[in-house]
């Protein structure tokens, strides 16, 4: 059962470990077998420590180009849905939206992001782009990956 | 206090009103104030009943070129029901993730949230 607390806690130290890049920062978030999912699908999830530590340092973002606001949207069982904002200084601005399963130690035993570009041109949509599939949000969506 | 058997039946429903596009079908999946967002923090939203009614049925997908799978991953502690999807379509578009926030009162969306992202692989 994850609780509020835990996740505050879990998030501050992933804000930290995104901070630092340092390894050891990175797999203290992680259970040794943990899943890091950049997207929902359709991408090999980093697995584990090495594969995890692996993928962060080559996304890695430089301190002080990012900022990161998030709230948590609610918890279910060991599972807590948080949602975030991301602001980079030469990127779109992005809507995120980690869903993060916790092990009882705290630890993430698997983390899967969703993002999406911030609407940008939302005065230029009809709204025949809008319901559905957002079209016109297609281009940005599909080619950029977090920390790229 | 939403349940996941609450949460399938409203999807279930969705996707009733998807295939029929009939103004009551669509008008049942909502309360009178809700709020039908098409991406988080949309800036303009569909806000009523009556809007979104009026707006579905002038976007409204033909039925056969969709196929629509999805699980309820959470219920939260506001009875928002956290629903994984994917859409395929069978014409040129990509397949889509799909992640709807829809909290529930009474077994009706007061606010529906979607995100979607396009599956790695399948643009067209």
């Amino acid at each position: 059962m994850t609780t509020r607390e835990a996740v505050e806690a879990w998030m501050e130290l992933y804000r930290a470990a995104w901070t630092s890049n340092d390894p050891d920062d990175v797999t203290a978030l992680f259970t040794e077998d943990a899943l890091y999912n950049t997207r929902p699908s359709g991408a090999e999830p980093w697995r584990g420590h090495a594969g995890i530590v692996v993928g962060w340092l080559e996304h890695s973002d430089e301190p002080g180009t990012w900022s990161f606001d998030w709230s948590i949207i609610g918890l279910d069982g060991d599972t807590a849905f948080v949602q975030g904002e991301t602001y980079h200084e030469d990127e779109p601005d992005y809507d995120n939206l980690w869903v993060v399963r916790l092990a009882d130690d705290g630890r993430a035993r698997e983390f899967t992001e969703w993002f999406m570009v911030r609407d940008q041109g939302g005065a230029l949509l009809t709204v025949y782009d809008r319901r559905r599939v957002g079209h016109l949000f297609s281009a940005g969506n599909k080619l950029d990956e977090p920390g790229d | 206090m939403t349940t996941i058997d609450e949460a399938s039946s409203w999807v279930e429903a969705y996707t009733r009103a998807w295939v029929s596009n009939d103004a009551d079908d669509i008008s049942a999946l909502f309360t009178d104030d809700a709020v039908y967002e098409f991406r988080p923090n949309d800036p303009t939203p569909w806000r009523g009943s009556d809007a979104i009614v009026a707006g579905w049925l002038e976007e409204q997908d033909s039925p056969e070129v969709w196929k629509f799978d999805y699980e309820v991953r959470g219920v939260l502690d506001d009875g928002t029901a956290v629903i994984q999807a994917v859409t395929e379509y069978l014409d040129d578009r990509p397949t889509y993730e799909n992640l709807w926030l829809v909290r529930l009162v009474d077994g009706r969306a007061a606010a529906f949230t979607e995100w979607f992202m396009v599956r790695k692989g399948t643009e067209k």
